[in-house]
């Protein structure tokens, strides 16, 4: 056979291929599905539960050891040398337990959210601003570059695997590969009532653990117009070179 | 403020119901399929939305443009890192197990033909399934089953070729007790 014969006769195959499979099992009624629904809706607010749980876990590390730095640092500064008070008469803990092994390492902890402007303006280059920061157990940042509005994250993994795991789960587009992770990315355009804002995002979920984030949008408010351009300022190219090669993400990278 | 949010929340949470039901019938067909027996089928496509309901409820992440689209990707993402995982302990069965035959209800594929391509599409590799089930049952191009499935459309299309060959006995006969019919 030649190749368009066997083109032909791969159509052909397929073809009744695809009815054999449309015929292959029972159809699905009402029951089963509302069942299914139901189930799977359960087991989505359990898993939901979980990674917020997860979060607020991670955040509440962040403030301990931040206290805890705090508390060094205060009593480190004074003339005399100071002891923190004994609790309940018995002697403070020698030293830090070891953090387990699944944790992302501390070197690698992401920078402060007010400190994700430096990293973009490193990375990109442009008019950085902040417009807001939030601290959500990871750091967010809401900036314009160059005039357009941008959001900024680098969160902890909350789903298990690596890179290309996580993405697998929780992209929303395809997932590509990378040196030590995979690539989301997504451009979507918002609802007519917000401005008709078209966004971009691109997520890269790194091996260590972590996910380090960009969304950028065609308009100075992600979610209200008017519009400055056709297409978010920058590529997913761009996007994903500014996370891989940024070395602002990370205290490790600024401390080189 | 309070019941605001609460509203909102419930507004999402009937959304995403009704997204779900729309979106189950396919998946647990597909999801069929792909894992060859009704508990695995079940249980993958409840974990498809458990996901999709994690992604629908996020406040971070941009709203879904085309959400059945999405939960077909999950499915199958799932399905095919789930059999990575068991890969290495799972051990290859001699013969079907019993457990095919409740699928057998009132399909107009006869009985053998369906039998066997159930015991073909057992015996291809996760990937080569799962590529078949988006290319022959979903009637996706290649290039979108290239992105469900996270491959390039080459690979896709190697797949399908491979897949094809394997399960050509099992078509042909069907073709031609098909045509023997009219």
């Amino acid at each position: 056979m030649n190749e368009h014969e066997v083109d032909l006769d791969e159509q052909r195959t397929g073809a009744r291929l695809g009815t054999l499979l449309r015929e292959a099992g029972p159809g699905v009624d009402e029951v089963e599905t509302v069942a299914l629904v139901r189930a799977g809706t359960a087991r989505g607010r359990r898993l939901r539960r979980r990674r917020q749980g997860a979060a607020a876990l991670a955040a509440a590390a962040v403030v301990g050891v931040v206290g805890a730095v705090g508390l060094t640092g205060a009593l480190g500064t004074g003339a005399e040398p100071v002891q923190a008070p004994a609790t309940q008469g018995r002697e403070a803990a020698p030293e830090l337990p070891p953090e387990p092994e699944e944790a992302p390492p501390a070197r690698w902890r992401p920078v402060e959210a007010t400190e994700l402007a430096g990293a973009v303006e490193s990375a990109l280059g442009g008019q950085v601003r902040t417009v807001a920061t939030e601290d959500v157990g990871w750091p967010i940042a809401d900036l314009t570059w160059n005039g357009f509005a941008m959001r900024v994250y680098v969160r902890a993994a909350v789903t298990e695997g690596d890179g290309a795991a996580r993405c697998a789960v929780e992209g929303s587009g395809p997932c590509r590969p990378v040196d030590e992770g995979a690539v989301d990315a997504l451009t979507w355009t918002g609802p007519a009532e917000e401005g008709g804002v078209t966004g971009r995002s691109v997520t890269v979920f790194d091996d260590r653990g972590w996910d380090v984030g960009i969304l950028v949008f065609n308009a100075a408010d992600s979610k209200a117009g008017p519009l400055l351009a056709d297409q978010p300022p920058l590529t997913v190219r761009e996007l994903t070179r500014a996370i891989l090669t940024g070395d602002g993400w990370f205290e490790a990278q600024r401390r080189g | 403020m309070t019941t605001t949010r609460q509203t909102r929340a419930q507004r999402r949470e009937e959304e995403f119901e009704q997204l779900a039901l729309a979106v189950t019938p396919r998946l647990l067909r597909s999801a069929r399929l792909l894992c060859g027996d009704a508990h695995g089928a079940e249980d993958l496509v409840q974990e498809t939305l458990a996901k999709l309901y994690v992604r629908q409820r996020s406040t971070l992440l941009p709203r879904l443009e085309n959400p059945a689209a999405y939960a077909q990707t999950v499915l199958t993402r799932t399905f095919l890192s789930a059999r990575r995982r068991r890969s290495s302990t799972e051990l290859p069965l001699g013969e079907l197990p019993d457990r095919l035959e409740p699928w057998g209800v009132a399909a107009p594929a006869a009985p053998e033909d369906r039998l066997a391509l159930q015991a073909a599409l057992a015996e291809l590799a996760p990937g080569d399934r799962a590529v078949l089930v988006l290319r022959y049952l979903e009637e996706l191009s290649v290039e979108e089953t290239a992105d469900r499935v996270g491959c390039t459309a080459g690979a896709v299309r190697t797949r399908c070729s491979r897949a094809l060959g394997r399960l050509r006995v099992v078509v042909e006969r069907s073709l031609v007790e098909t045509e023997e019919q009219r």
